[in-house]
């Protein structure tokens, strides 16, 4: 190994590990820090204090429950749509494939807006509703992509024994996707108990959970004690749901035994066509009836819902469409920093070879994924308002953040696509007289490249909603589109609702086109979580 | 001229190769022949420079290549299931190693096309690897391998994967192939068969060891271990006494080799050096008989344990039966 070398993987392991260091867990302590030792000292009766109060005990209670109804709901309704997307054979399945994705990547005020041209708000109903909107793609993808790929023999020699088809259902084919539905649910249940921006606009008087509990203790109150112990709660109940999902998945691992080769799928005949129009028409209505209407809201009196954007007279100090372009300018910013640092913890944890180092960087890099945007958005807050990092005026905050919310998808698109990388192609290259970096030119970099264009567009679509961590740290030079939409839905009038349903459409168009752009690049074996 | 001297690969607590010294002179044909898990494979990447050796030389014409790492050894490898690079086309394949040369473009895709030309593959430049049968992948493995002319071929299982019908047909291709060009190969088989028709030289490897080495005229004729018998088609080995007198059995005396005297030996027959006889000196019953395309196998137990002999007929279970042997035809083996 020459010397460039080695310096090349310390820096692809140090580049990731500072900028984490810096914008994820220092500000992560700094909670800490203002949540037990708010004086210099450390000081557990704030925990206490918090602990004792009853609303904030049903806060907590809330948002527990609240994320488990909803998980089951998204189970209900996505656990059969998984399975005619992967199973049945039928015109238009890729393109719906591709459409059942976009929810999952809409910002979370366009949904909020959405369901709230519906009527459907201020409401426990709605708060589920528009998780299993979010979240249907997550249990489509992560089980469909799994039960594409069961080897259908287990099955038949199941039939074979004597087995009915229920019996084959419950006994064979159900343990069989166990992992996959138990990942889906740890990854929809963890999303629905740090969901911000849905309890925010769509949540009644009584719905507050945690998350937004933190913002209105920050905003409202100034109690940044009650809100840095709330974190910490948030804290310690995330990183639980993820171990106890990781140890689980660690047991059942290999557990399904995969076909190889293509998918097998089945011809819709007789009573499948029932079944299909059935989910069609769950998918239909959750997922294309709000967004639709979303649309039609927001032509409501031709185009002057779109027009008022472009005027200064809404009570903003600037046009309104400015947003658009403060959006366009952050998503580029974050998707290249994210890309860069997820690209390159990607590379060093498929490269590494120490068991260890791969386990901790793994760990660091996945963590982001579980703290939530408001904890982040709460973080930066309090962090980077006196130096050494002064930014909270600066203008590449708001991209940092976003960067720091899209690295756990950069990776974890790019690793499993480096990882499936036979090493026999390597070994073959060498052979043939490719030097070690003339390897990676010729076999991995054509490769990840592509992966990353993926996770690219990904990140892109993550920073164009990012909604709960911008909400902190933005200012009235750097309002992007979600926060935007917020604030137009915050105030009366029939005129600004309709800009807001305009906004919403412009950021739900961006949003799709970006992603069904990626879609027609992903390889189709790639799982996205 | 390829030297490997006392090679020694650890994986973890397994010895992988327990001190193999072998040498494949310029232009022989050499296979290394044995059971899985013998420790073939292992023996071609040491060679090629993947893994770590923990003791030995690999050298080539005199040169210590234990420093030389696999881009700067000039040997070609052919893996097993290919590996052939699936995002690429058939001739971006072909033309890899020649890439890595460095040589001129047009030079490149000239060399190219005349390697898939020799494996009668012309005409199939642009297509993708994914949509080729197991025979063309094969030999579009073997035409990447050929292109940069290595200083040694290695092959791995060149045949394994495909069918019988077109390994019988490849084996023959192959042999024609490999002695036109002339060039030094090495390569490794569980498969007598095609070691017997490809090689000059077969050498037997079990549990990391070179058992035996020679052509394959004389490996298949003399097996010089039971394992090596066993595994080479004596399906009867019988135990019996040495002594000054010579190596007698039932069946008579045998001609020793040298090194066996006395004491305890062994003595092997393949199922046509014996034969079902009423005056024969052995006495059994028969166990079973099976069809063999030629010949019937019939199974007999015996006070000497059970022997496989060949018959023209079936012979029914439970028979008593005469087992008849010449006595050349046997194999004197080590106890």
């Amino acid at each position: 190994m020459t010397v460039t070398d080695r310096l090349g993987r310390v820096a692809l392991i140090g580049l990731p590990v500072a900028f984490l260091a810096a914008f994820f867990l220092w500000p992560v302590v700094s909670i800490l820090w203002r949540g037990l030792a708010p004086d210099g000292n450390v000081d557990l009766f704030a925990i206490g204090a918090v602990a004792g109060d009853a609303s904030l005990r049903s806060v907590a209670w809330f948002t527990f429950w609240q994320a488990a109804v909803s998980t089951l709901v998204t189970l209900a309704l996505g656990l059969p749509g998984a399975y005619v997307l992967s199973r049945y054979r039928f015109h238009g399945r890729a393109l719906l494939r591709a459409l059942v994705t976009v929810p999952f990547v809409m910002p979370t005020v366009v949904v909020g807006a959405a369901f709230g041209a519906l009527g459907v708000t201020r409401s426990i109903t709605a708060i589920l509703l528009a998780h299993a909107f979010f979240n249907y793609a997550v249990v489509t993808r992560t089980v469909g992509s799994l039960w594409a790929q069961l080897d259908d023999r287990e099955q038949q020699a199941a039939r074979v024994l004597g087995a009915g088809r229920a019996r084959v259902f419950w006994s064979v084919t159900l343990p069989a996707l166990r992992p996959a539905i138990g990942a889906a649910a740890a990854i929809v249940f963890l999303f629905c108990f740090t969901s911000f921006g849905v309890i925010l606009i769509l949540g009644g008087p009584g719905s507050s959970t945690i998350e937004t509990e933190i913002y209105r203790q920050t905003a409202q109150q100034l109690d940044l004690q009650t809100a840095a112990v709330l974190s910490l709660l948030q804290l310690v109940a995330v990183l639980a749901v993820i171990g106890v999902s990781n140890r689980a998945r660690r047991r059942q691992s290999a557990a399904a035994s995969l076909r190889g080769g293509g998918e097998h799928t089945l011809p819709v005949r007789g009573r499948r066509r029932l079944v299909l129009a059935a989910n069609l028409a769950v998918m239909g209505t959750l997922l294309g009836l709000p967004l639709a209407e979303l649309v039609r809201r927001s032509l409501r009196g031709g185009l002057d819902g779109y027009r008022a954007l472009t005027a200064t007279t809404s009570g903003f100090l600037e046009p309104p469409i400015d947003a658009v372009w403060t959006s366009l300018r952050f998503a580029l910013t974050a998707t290249l920093l994210a890309v860069a640092i997820g690209g390159a913890a990607a590379v060093a944890l498929t490269r590494t070879r120490r068991r260890h180092t791969r386990r901790w960087l793994d760990a660091l890099v996945m963590l982001p994924l579980g703290i939530s945007a408001v904890t982040v958005g709460f973080g930066f807050l309090i962090t980077f308002d006196s130096p050494p990092l002064e930014l909270r005026t600066s203008p590449a905050i708001i991209p940092i953040a976003h960067a720091l919310v899209a690295i756990p998808f950069v990776v974890r698109l790019t690793v499993p696509v480096l990882d499936a990388i036979d090493p026999r192609q390597r070994e073959a290259a060498a052979v043939l007289g490719a030097s070690p970096r003339r390897v990676w030119q010729e076999i991995d970099l054509p490769i990840a490249t592509r992966a990353l264009v993926v996770a690219a567009g990904f990140a892109a679509a993550i920073s164009l909603g990012e909604f709960g961590a911008t909400l902190f740290i933005v200012r009235p030079d750097t309002t992007t589109l979600p926060v935007l939409i917020y604030r137009l839905l915050g105030r009366p009038g029939e005129a600004m609702f309709t800009q807001a349903m305009a906004a919403s459409t412009i950021l739900m168009i961006l949003t799709a086109v970006t992603v069904l752009a990626i879609e027609r690049l992903r390889a189709p074996e790639s799982a996205v979580f | 001229m390829l030297e490997v001297d006392g090679l020694r690969v650890r994986y973890g607590n397994v010895l992988a190769l327990d001190g193999v010294t072998l040498r494949v002179d310029d232009g022989e044909i050499a296979c290394i022949l044995g059971p899985s898990g013998s420790g073939k494979s292992t023996l071609l990447r040491a060679v090629a420079g993947f893994e770590d050796t923990t003791r030995g030389t690999v050298r080539w014409d005199g040169e210590d290549l234990g420093a030389v790492p696999v881009h700067r050894r000039r040997f070609g490898l052919m893996f097993q299931d290919h590996a052939l690079f699936a995002h690429r086309d058939v001739l971006g394949n072909v033309a890899f190693g020649l890439r890595m040369l460095r040589l001129p473009r047009d030079e490149v895709a000239a060399r190219a096309r005349d390697a898939l030309d020799r494996v009668g593959l012309s005409g199939f430049e642009h297509r993708k690897v994914r949509e080729l049968s197991g025979g063309e992948q094969q030999r579009v493995a073997l035409a990447r391998s050929l292109a940069p002319e290595p200083r040694l071929l290695m092959l791995d299982e060149p045949l394994g994967s495909l069918d019988r019908e077109l390994r019988e047909r490849l084996v023959v291709e192959l042999h024609e192939l490999l002695r036109g060009l002339g060039i030094t190969t090495l390569f490794v088989t569980h498969d007598q068969d095609e070691a017997f028709a490809l090689a000059d030289t077969v050498v037997l490897l079990r549990d990391g060891r070179v058992e035996q080495v020679g052509t394959p005229g004389e490996v298949w004729a003399n097996p010089r271990t039971a394992s090596a018998a066993r595994f080479l088609g004596f399906a009867t080995i019988v135990d019996v006494t040495g002594s000054d007198a010579g190596i007698v059995s039932p069946w008579g005396r045998h001609p020793a080799p040298k090194g066996i005297a006395s004491g305890r030996v062994r003595i092997g027959f393949r199922p046509d050096g014996l034969r079902i006889d009423d005056a024969g000196p052995v006495p059994g019953v028969v166990r079973s008989s099976t069809f063999r395309r030629d010949h019937f196998l019939v199974r007999v137990d015996s006070e000497l344990g059970a022997l496989e002999v060949a018959a023209a007929e079936p012979v029914p279970a439970g028979t008593p039966v005469r087992v008849a042997a010449d006595p050349g035809a046997a194999v004197v083996l080590p106890a």
